[in-house]
């Protein structure tokens, strides 16, 4: 029998991927002593990010988690918090999981 | 700290061989090896090949030989994004859809106590950016003419040069093109336009974004007029990206138009971006549609 409700093992799912998402930010020196403890919504671009920072960071969430970003997902908006990116990770991760 | 993964060094003397054509003092040896191996991808035994061939110091690397080692070796980096994206577009079968935002940074100091005062550079002619950015709609056929006889002539004599990223004052020197056979997108596109007109080819610079979503990159190519249509030609990339593997040689050789990637802005070689006036940076948030890029 399992435990854990199905919900709950979701969201340890998620907050598993935001944390290696905000660790690999941080990792890439993106916003350095920020990063590392923002809210997960809050706005990177505002919060300084730029464009290159940007594709670094696509390059590395690609690398860490084995997923490539549709040309769909290829704007400034899947990268604009952590939560998003997390979202765009975990929808990608799914679909890859699918037989 | 990881090396990574393993990089094919093939090919690497040919590039250290290039690199030394460029003048050490247009080098500015101050990016520190640990950015050199997390930011470029290269693994410490390339950087301790670049140090004995004297493209390095003990304090650190010329981000240009750092980004020309990474693009040769064909390495994953933020730096080598682009390429490999551009191939993806090149694959398209089917006309480019691109959305581009030109979005200006800040060209003043922080203590000039002023709030911007933006213009960018849109195919339409200036345009201000009252909400910080202007977007510019792309419709890009993927395929183009190809050239008549004496443009092919050109274009083959042409894509022998060798694309190295060069630091500006070195890339703009068209006289170093022709001494060293080797150039960026600056100095290549005017020596081909130069070189075009000097044989009475209907040719032209254009100066524009070549499309890597989700941000695109300025970039020069020439124009060549035929039957009426200025074909977007750009042999300096091609021959770079059939050197990387990234272009099949069994469909792509350098009389071949990169027209579907190539965005045109102007014809001039100049800012695309002013705040108040003076030449500001201009990144380029870029969305293409088309359903076959992958």
């Amino acid at each position: 029998m399992n435990a854990v409700p199905a919900k709950a093992v979701h969201g340890n799912e998620r907050t598993h991927v935001e944390r290696r998402v905000r660790d690999l930010l941080a990792r890439r020196a993106v916003l350095p002593g920020v990063i590392e403890s923002v809210d997960a919504e809050a706005d990177l671009w505002e919060l300084g990010m730029e464009s290159l920072a940007m594709v670094g960071v696509m390059v590395a969430v690609e690398d860490e988690f084995g997923i490539e970003f549709p040309d769909e997902l290829l704007t400034r908006e899947t990268f604009r918090s952590l939560s998003v990116i997390t979202d765009a990770v975990m929808s990608l991760t799914q679909e890859e999981d699918r037989p | 700290m990881s090396a990574g993964p393993a990089v094919s060094l093939s090919g690497l003397d040919e590039t250290l061989r290039s690199l030394r054509l460029v003048p050490d003092d247009a080098r500015c040896f101050e990016v520190p090896w640990s950015s050199a191996e997390r930011d470029y991808g290269l693994p410490p035994d390339v950087l301790r090949t670049m140090l004995a061939a004297g493209l390095g110091e003990r304090s650190g690397f010329d981000h240009f030989d750092l980004l020309n080692v990474s693009l040769d070796l064909g390495v994953r980096s933020l730096w080598t994004f682009g390429p490999a994206s551009w191939a993806k577009g090149l694959r398209a079968k089917a006309a480019v859809r691109a959305e581009v935002e030109f979005v200006p940074e800040c060209a003043h100091e922080p203590d000039e106590g002023r709030e911007c005062d933006f213009q960018v550079l849109l195919p339409t002619g200036w345009a201000p950016c009252p909400g910080g950015s202007a977007a510019a709609r792309f419709e890009l056929p993927a395929s183009w003419p190809r050239p008549q006889p004496r443009a092919a002539e050109l274009l083959a004599e042409f894509g022998r040069v060798r694309f190295v990223r060069l630091p500006m004052t070195v890339g703009l020197d068209l006289d170093f093109v022709e001494r060293t056979g080797i150039a960026d997108c600056t100095g290549g596109s005017l020596f081909l336009v130069r070189e075009g007109r000097r044989r009475g080819l209907p040719i032209r610079l254009a100066q524009g974004v070549i499309l890597s979503p989700p941000f695109s990159v300025l970039h020069y190519w020439a124009e060549i007029e035929n039957d009426g249509v200025w074909v977007p030609h750009d042999p300096l990339i091609v021959g770079a990206m059939l050197r990387w593997g990234l272009l099949d040689p069994a469909e792509w050789d350098v009389l071949r138009s990169t027209g579907a990637i190539l965005a045109r802005v102007s014809g001039e070689m100049g800012p695309v971006g002013l705040d108040a006036g003076r030449p500001a940076g201009v990144s380029f948030a870029t969305v293409v549609q088309t359903g076959s890029r992958g």
